[in-house]
């Protein structure tokens, strides 16, 4: 391509590396590339992780699972679950709950006055009411348990009413009572302030009627009269205002107090007495105001008439003279006629007259006058005393029913104390009765309990006790088969030890080393077998004096076995044969080939054998018989008759045979002993089989 | 001696004199040669002789070898005193 290029060609270049334009690229991949298509792998993945983890944990690893409702289920349920499962169940049951404390509450104190406080007093014991039976039951709780709690949560709700009920009292007492001492206290200033006020009037009428001295400031007097009047109006009206609301306020609180007295829940509570003495108080003081208001407006009111008389008169004089003379206005400048003067003058003399005649008329029925006015004033003060009476009666009357109320309780309080000592009392002597009688049920059943535990115990034991010497002898003669089982069991094995010990020697004699090839090899030292016999058999003297036979030879050196001294036999039986001849002192060479030349000639198998139990006269045989009677036995297999021929040679052929019969002679000791061995081993075991 | 068994006793025995007579026989042999040879001016009957010697000698080996002198002076005495008694 490059040398294409080199060349100034176009270079070939393959279709596959042309770079495509960006549109064709994207075309290719098939899908055109969408923007929005984020939104959805934002819900969907998330979703899909959380489902696949909850899979996970759910089926291949509780740990997840455990994770996962850590940090997943619970705070979804705390914050999401319960709060809706709370709103669709909580507009039932908890909501008719709070209702019901609230209705009661407020229409069983209405006041008018002071909403708020009530307001206050009635939510604070309703927020702790609907908060009991709103509580989540929790699951899994018994019907009785439910019961339980429900009565409970009524109970609890019941005193928490009670307890609204009374703190709403209280405090509906105590702002009355508060009311009530602030108007008293109004009422009691209002009353001096109303004394006052009709004090000064009353003075001010004095002395604008009596002073005749400052009589140029006559209106000025009349002026202050006037006024003082006013200011005595307004402050009766405003006294009478007080005095009537407090008394509204003292019947409220009587009110108040009947009907707590009446309402179970708070007849007992104590503000009521309280309450009680402070209506007393205020309707007594009340009272008082009321009738010092009164003394002092009646004491009064003989002046206030006196200046009213006074008034009418002086308004009639004027209206005389007005009549008289209608055109004479007094106070005006104008000097008056002569005729009016006169006609004045005679008016006044006719006036006088009349008051003199008046007056004389009134001195006459003086007495009279003042004995009406003092029995008026007699019924006043009666009047008076009666109100005064009528009030102190009362305020006595509350006083005693306060005392009343009080020593009820008190006598309540001392009679629940005094019922609870006699119970105290009578319970303690119940209880000390109960214990004696306890204590001597207690004795008496012990006593019966003990004797019959002891008898049935005695009685167990005496059986218990049979039965254990019946074991006991059981036991003991099992113990004693045991023994005299494991006796003879030890001999047996002793006598099995003793046993395999000879048979072993036997095997051992009759076999000795049999990997060796040469006979000499074939020697095995049978001390070992030896000595095992001897461990086996203990301290048997059999034993031992049949080992002590054993000689020494064989311990050290070991026994031939009858196979390979039947093997030497031959030899030794053909040179004996050579030899046969020749004597011990030996021979010449000449004897030994003459022997020899014998030898050669005579075949053993021509000899008569003799039998076993065959007296046999050994002088006689010569050495060729006695090689054929050993010869004969020995191939029938009768070692020994052989060994005892064999023994039976002269000269050279003893001499020849020599070292064969010395072992055949050990080999036979041996055996015999080791026999010996197993026949009384053989005996012994046989013993205890049996 | 390679076997200590009584009965192979007259078989070395055997095989000894028959070995001591070759020898000697051998040797008389070589002698009587030699003397023939360097004496005797090549006569035969010096290694006859030798021979003959060398046989001798082996053969009279071989009886004392197998003669038991001291059982045969013991049986002479018993007898005498036998014969004596």
């Amino acid at each position: 391509m490059w040398r294409a290029a080199a060349r100034g060609v176009a270079p070939r270049i393959k279709s596959s590396t042309v770079v495509k334009p960006l549109q064709q690229r994207c075309m290719s991949s098939g899908v055109p590339q969408k923007k929005g298509g984020k939104l959805k792998w934002f819900i969907l993945l998330p979703s899909a992780a959380l489902g696949g983890v909850a899979a996970y944990g759910e089926f291949v690893d509780p740990e997840v699972k455990k994770l996962m409702e850590e940090n997943v289920y619970s705070p979804f349920q705390e914050y999401v679950y319960k709060p809706v499962m709370d709103m669709i169940a909580g507009s039932g049951k908890p909501a008719e709950e709070e209702q019901k404390p609230l209705v009661k509450v407020i229409p069983a104190k209405p006041v008018e006055k002071k909403p708020e406080p009530e307001k206050t007093a009635v939510k604070a014991p309703a927020s702790p009411v609907p908060a009991a039976p709103a509580q989540p039951q929790p699951a899994g709780m018994s019907a009785k348990e439910r019961e339980k709690l429900d009565i409970e949560q009524k109970l609890q709700q019941q005193r928490e009413k009670e307890k609204a009920e009374n703190t709403a009292l209280e405090s509906k007492l105590q702002e009355l009572m508060n009311v009530c001492k602030t108007g008293l206290q109004e009422a009691s200033e209002i009353q001096n302030e109303v004394i006052s006020a009709v004090k000064k009037h009353a003075q001010a009428l004095q002395t604008a009627m009596d002073d005749k001295t400052d009589i140029l400031n006559k209106e000025g007097q009349w002026n202050a009269v006037t006024e003082a009047f006013q200011k005595r109006g307004v402050v009766t009206d405003n006294a009478k205002k007080v005095m009537d609301s407090l008394r509204l306020e003292k019947e409220k609180l009587k009110a108040m107090v009947e009907e707590a007295r009446n309402n179970k829940s708070t007849k007992s509570n104590k503000i009521l007495n309280q309450a009680q003495e402070a209506y007393n108080t205020v309707s007594s003081k009340l009272n008082a105001i009321e009738s010092a208001i009164a003394k002092s407006e009646s004491e009064n009111r003989g002046l206030v008439k006196f200046n009213d008389l006074v008034e009418e008169g002086k308004k009639k004089f004027q209206k005389e003279l007005e009549s008289l003379m209608p055109d004479v206005k007094p106070g005006k400048g104008k000097k008056l006629s002569e005729e009016e003067l006169n006609s004045l003058i005679a008016h006044a003399h006719r006036r006088i007259e009349q008051l003199q005649h008046q007056l004389a008329n009134h001195l006459a029925l003086e007495k009279e006058r003042i004995q009406e006015a003092l029995d008026m004033q007699r019924k006043a003060d009666e009047s008076v005393c009666d109100r005064r009476i009528e009030d102190e009666a009362q305020k006595i009357k509350n006083n005693v029913d306060l005392e009343k109320q009080k020593w009820g309780e008190e006598a309540r309080v001392q009679f629940e104390v005094e019922l609870r000592q006699q119970l105290a009392r009578q319970a303690a002597a119940h209880s000390d009765h109960l214990q004696e009688v306890l204590k001597v049920q207690e004795q008496e059943l012990l006593q019966k309990y003990e004797r019959q535990f002891n008898l049935k115990f005695i009685e167990e034991r005496q059986a218990f006790q049979a039965e254990i010497a019946g074991w006991v002898a059981r036991l003991k003669g099992i113990e004693t088969a045991v023994e005299n089982r494991a006796a003879a069991e030890k001999i047996a094995r002793e006598a099995q030890d003793l046993w395999l010990a000879c048979l072993a020697l036997n095997g051992t004699i009759r076999r000795g080393k049999e990997e060796e090839l040469a006979w000499e090899e074939r020697l095995k030292p049978l001390g070992n077998e030896i000595v095992a016999v001897y461990d086996a058999a203990g301290n048997h003297p059999f034993v031992n004096m049949i080992v002590s036979t054993i000689p020494e030879k064989a311990y050290v050196r070991g026994v031939w076995t009858e196979d390979t001294l039947r093997e030497r036999f031959e030899k030794v039986s053909s040179v004996c044969k050579k030899v046969a001849a020749i004597d011990e002192c030996g021979g010449t060479l000449y004897k030994y080939f003459i022997s020899y030349l014998q030898s050669v000639f005579i075949s053993l198998r021509s000899y008569d054998v003799k039998n076993l139990n065959d007296q046999v006269d050994v002088e006689s045989m010569d050495n060729f018989e006695i090689l054929a009677n050993a010869s004969y036995w020995m191939d029938r297999g009768d070692f020994e008759a052989a060994v005892r021929y064999m023994n039976q040679l002269q000269g050279e052929a003893r001499k020849v045979a020599g070292d064969w019969l010395k072992e055949a002679k050990l080999l036979l000791e041996t055996r015999q002993a080791a026999f010996a061995l197993t026949a009384f081993a053989s005996a012994s075991g046989l013993g205890t089989v049996f | 001696m390679a076997s200590k068994r009584s009965e192979d006793e007259y078989g070395e025995k055997v095989n000894r004199a028959i070995v001591d007579t070759g020898v000697k026989m051998a040797t008389g042999l070589v002698v009587g040669g030699v003397f023939s040879l360097v004496l005797f001016k090549r006569r035969t009957w010096p290694i006859a002789f030798g021979v003959g010697t060398g046989f001798g000698m082996g053969y009279s080996n071989a009886e004392n070898d197998f003669q038991n002198k001291n059982a045969a002076l013991l049986r002479r005495l018993q007898v005498d005193i036998q014969l004596h008694n």
